[in-house]
């Protein structure tokens, strides 16, 4: 059984050279936040990435989003959409193309974390209308890229699982605390150092870094931590793409009772977060 | 021991809140990923029938918004579900259950404790019922996925990492 530590910096650098890395998420998240974007920047960032401008249109007519008429151009597009409905497509298209590596880690089906991934990104995205604390767009986001380091770990650290997996299940603790255990490091701060590396706004990285423990964010991000927090755990109910270690991710409850997040508004929820994660994963595999 | 798989039979795939059956006695129906969500099977070993319910509530009567379709309700999903496998000829004094999900988050007391709820829940309507449950393996931080093959009403479990077992 191998027992080698793969220093962190090194474990980031060999993740960096997953195809179709997200390097274009924190530049298209910069021309939402400003006040003056148009259309045609939109489109131009878009088209830096050869194929996302034609995989965003095919989302943008999917049965999810799709009116009586196709959109045929990215300004069709903005006009029937709206800007920030685009944004959210390109990140969906963006995020999943990453998320869509293969890894062997945490008893992954293939594709399944894209598919709990999306899944969190519309549970978030639906809290953060209810709750108007946060833009529900970089909830969405946040909730697509929640367990990107995960991704990372099962990539470069795969051998290694089997002795996560002992450990986690004799001392019966949060798998991420396996994880640090054993590797010196967890999947939420390969996270944090990942998406340093990619320039991603200090909000998202506090997503990354500490969704599963929301109290350790910064004050002025612990809405949104909190946020995609609770929508991780909405989406381990439903099942979709969760993975070995998923019940056993940290929950403070404390946080939520504070934040209003209540388990009543919590279970209402529920059937939203199904109907809408079951659209944009049409056609894909269930579960 | 499973059937032999080599040649696959057409499978029926059950979504959250749905339920499927069949009388096909090579038929196999699956449901994939049931998180906290209940999926119950019920079999006619005379008749080589039977279904399969994924249930996502316990009550339909806790009033939520949505209109979700009945088999996303574990009272309303049961009922549905004896039915329509009596409606494919099955004899529901002879109907075998098995019980599988109900997931739950290691930390979790007054949140997100749905996968108990759903337990509870199921476990009422048995005794109400009469059910005649085989297994139940329901519970602890484990997603699930099932495949019910109806020519011996055996379950196949699959959970991730772990090896399959036929139950």
């Amino acid at each position: 059984m191998s027992t080698t530590v793969i220093p962190l910096p090194q474990l980031v650098e060999e993740a960096r050279r997953l195809p179709c890395a997200p390097w274009l998420l924190p530049k298209l998240m910069e021309q939402l936040n400003a006040q003056d974007t148009t259309a045609d920047q939109i489109e131009a960032l878009i088209k830096l990435d050869s194929g996302l401008a034609s995989d965003t249109l095919r989302l943008a007519n999917s049965a999810y989003f799709s009116g009586a008429m196709p959109c045929d151009s990215f300004t069709d597009a903005i006009v029937r959409l709206g800007f920030r409905e685009m944004y959210r497509l390109a990140t969906t298209k963006i995020a999943s193309r990453w998320l869509a590596n293969p890894a062997h880690g945490y008893g992954w089906e293939p594709g399944d974390l894209y598919r709990h991934s999306l899944t969190v990104a519309v549970g978030a995205d639906l809290l953060a209308k209810k709750l108007g604390q946060v833009p529900p767009e970089i909830a969405y986001t946040a909730g697509l890229l929640h367990d990107v380091g995960k991704l990372a770990l099962a990539y470069v650290c795969a051998p290694r699982f089997e002795e996560i997996r002992q450990y986690q299940a004799e001392k019966k603790c949060p798998w991420r605390e396996a994880e640090s255990a054993l590797l010196g490091y967890d999947h939420t701060e390969v996270a944090g150092a990942l998406l340093r590396t990619w320039s991603f706004p200090a909000n998202l990285i506090a997503v990354v870094s500490f969704y599963p423990r929301p109290r350790r964010a910064a004050a002025e991000h612990q809405a949104l931590v909190t946020c995609i927090h609770a929508a991780k755990h909405l989406a381990l109910c439903l099942g979709t793409g969760v993975g070995e270690d998923g019940f056993t991710t940290e929950l403070d409850e404390s946080i939520l009772a504070e934040q209003g997040i209540t388990p009543e508004l919590l279970e209402s929820l529920l059937p939203a977060v199904l109907a809408g994660s079951k659209k944009l994963l049409q056609g894909e595999r269930p579960g | 021991m499973p059937p032999d798989l080599e040649t696959p039979p057409p499978e029926l795939i059950v979504s959250i809140g749905d339920l499927k059956e069949s009388k096909n006695p090579q038929g196999v129906i699956v449901t994939y990923a049931l998180g906290s969500c209940l999926g119950i099977t019920c079999y006619d070993p005379f008749g080589r029938m039977g279904g399969m319910l994924h249930a996502m509530l316990p009550d339909s009567k806790a009033g939520h918004q949505s209109a979700l379709a009945r088999a996303a309700y574990l009272d309303t999903g049961i009922a549905d579900l004896i039915q329509r496998v009596t409606e494919l000829g099955g004899n529901p004094r002879v109907f075998q259950f098995k019980v599988f999900g109900g997931a739950q988050t290691i930390q979790a007391s007054n949140y997100f404790n749905i996968g108990a709820k759903n337990i509870t829940m199921m476990e009422a309507l048995a005794t109400q019922l009469r059910l005649q449950v085989k297994v139940w393996e329901v519970g602890g931080p484990r997603n699930r996925t099932i495949r019910f093959y109806l020519r011996d009403g055996g379950v196949k479990l699959h959970m991730p990492s772990q090896p399959d077992l036929y139950l």
